[in-house]
């Protein structure tokens, strides 16, 4: 066999890519990953920011309708601020936790 | 093929699909950097996942000095080698040695699977490239399959590029005699 034909033969087995594969959608399954849990904690702090909105919008609807019950509720919950304040707090911070920890672990 | 820097600044920018869109862009080079390195195929998946998962996170430290591929390409070798490291005593990737001695080294000729490639250059060449010590199959890999320059291979690998050349050429001559023998021979 000629030497120019022996090297074409090698040229072409190097560049013919090896037969192994990554599983159907990796592309996506990577994405999912890499996005899941950052999109998690921005769902977090939609629905937390959600929530405050209705809570102001039930609050507005109930002054017009009957300013002395808004009133007394306002004077309940402002009692209560402490305790509402942790909660709000402590969700968001277990959720920043979760992805400190998430990303550490990755690293 | 959407431009490197647009696509790195949407990606940046949070765009998922931006992100999916490299992993399809760059899996192949990803895959056969790895594949070189690690033979089993559970490993190969998770070891990609994480290189492109590294990507995503120092993506915003990329200063286009280098093409995104090479850059992508050092992050697939570097996670590949950390992975054979963790992993050496593994029987299924205790053929990835990083042993670099070509001259001692012991092809298996006489096997099932040499029986069934007999017919096929290209699966013999393949049988062969899969026994050759780390360093050699990894510039083979970069050199002929991505096109990568002999630069660019010192900038992934961090070998020396009189080291890639001289692994290039020993590594090809040595695949040459045995391909002539084995043509000979058929």
């Amino acid at each position: 066999m000629k030497n120019e034909e022996l090297d074409r033969l090698l040229m072409q087995a190097l560049k013919e890519e090896p037969k192994v594969d990554l599983p159907l959608g990796f592309p996506a399954m990577v994405t999912r990953h890499v996005f899941a849990r950052s999109r998690q904690f921005k769902a977090s702090v939609a629905a937390v920011a959600w929530g405050l909105l209705t809570g102001c919008l039930v609050f507005i609807g109930l002054f017009i309708l009957n300013a002395s019950l808004a009133e007394q509720l306002l004077r309940i919950l402002y009692s209560g601020k402490f305790v509402l304040l942790t909660v709000v707090v402590a969700f968001l911070g277990v959720q920043y936790l979760d992805q400190r920890f998430v990303k550490l672990r990755q690293s | 093929m959407v431009p490197e820097k647009e696509l790195v600044s949407k990606v940046l920018a949070g765009d998922a699909r931006a992100f999916k869109c490299l992993v399809e862009q760059y899996q192949r080079l990803v895959l056969h950097v790895s594949s070189r390195m690690i033979r089993n195929e559970d490993d190969l998946s998770d070891v990609c996942q994480e290189v492109f998962i590294k990507v995503h996170k120092g993506l915003g430290t990329f200063t286009f000095q280098s093409k995104l591929s090479t850059w992508i390409a050092r992050i697939a070798y570097l996670t590949s080698v950390n992975h054979l490291r963790k992993y050496k005593n593994d029987q299924l990737n205790r053929s990835t040695s990083e042993n670099d001695e070509l001259d001692n080294l012991h092809f298996t000729e006489h096997t099932p699977e040499r029986i069934l490639i007999r017919k096929d250059v290209n699966a013999y060449v393949h049988h062969l490239i899969a026994q050759l010590p780390l360093n050699y199959r990894t510039v083979l890999t970069l050199y002929h399959l991505q096109e990568f320059s002999y630069q660019e291979i010192e900038e992934i690998t961090g070998m020396p590029e009189g080291t890639v050349k001289n692994y290039l050429f020993r590594a090809k001559k040595l695949l040459r005699e045995k391909l002539e023998l084995y043509l000979k021979h058929e």
